[in-house]
């Protein structure tokens, strides 16, 4: 078959491009640890209020993990529950969120933590949070009359 | 010969093209992953 010189060099860097992609995306994934959230375990969404962690939502300190806090969230129409979150700069935190009702958004915005919750799966995101500030968290699945008003705080402030 | 020549010509647009493509590609996704490397 033959090619012509400059298909061979937009062929060249087309696969080029596509190798380099896929090998950035193999090194976040398999080196950096860097996944999507998960949603793989399941929960009674009726009883979810009695059931840990969701019984005792909040900021834990964890120890004997590879995270360092668990951010337990229990969202609900139209509010998530605790209403304000606090974490220290530079931690490695788990967050941990489920719905007990419709399926709701937890993103917070301008970071990568994105995840759908819904009833009755357990959605988990890792990651370490190294930006001070105020960040609005909010529900970017609608969820009825009151979506527009469903958002919550993530607070990240200096370690006490 | 001169047939050829035009062949060659015939091609050095879609080639600029395919390059300015390619390129603009690869700047979308870099700034992209520039923006996830940077937040948490």
């Amino acid at each position: 078959m033959h090619f012509h010189k400059y298909e061979k060099y937009w062929l060249t860097f087309g696969v080029g491009s596509l190798i380099v992609f896929l090998l950035i995306t193999g090194i976040m994934a398999f080196h950096n640890g860097s996944h999507p959230p998960s949603a793989k375990n399941t929960i009674n969404h009726e009883k979810v209020e009695q059931i840990a962690p969701f019984d005792k939502p909040g900021v834990h300190k964890v120890s004997g993990k590879d995270w360092d806090y668990e951010v337990v969230v229990l969202a609900s129409a139209f509010f998530y529950n605790p209403p304000v979150l606090e974490v220290p700069l530079g931690a490695k935190v788990k967050f941990i969120a489920t719905s007990k009702d419709v399926v709701h958004g937890f993103e917070i915005a301008k970071t990568n933590v994105n995840m759908m919750l819904e009833p009755g799966y357990i959605s988990e995101f890792v990651t370490t949070v190294n930006k001070k500030g105020e960040f609005l968290i909010v529900c970017n699945e609608y969820c009825g009359v009151g979506h527009a008003q469903m958002h919550s705080i993530l607070k990240v402030v200096e370690p006490k | 010969m001169s047939k050829k020549q035009d062949t060659n010509d015939n091609l050095k647009g879609t080639f600029y093209l395919s390059m300015t493509i390619g390129v603009i590609i690869v700047a979308v996704w870099a700034s992209c992953f520039a923006i996830f490397m940077d937040r948490f």
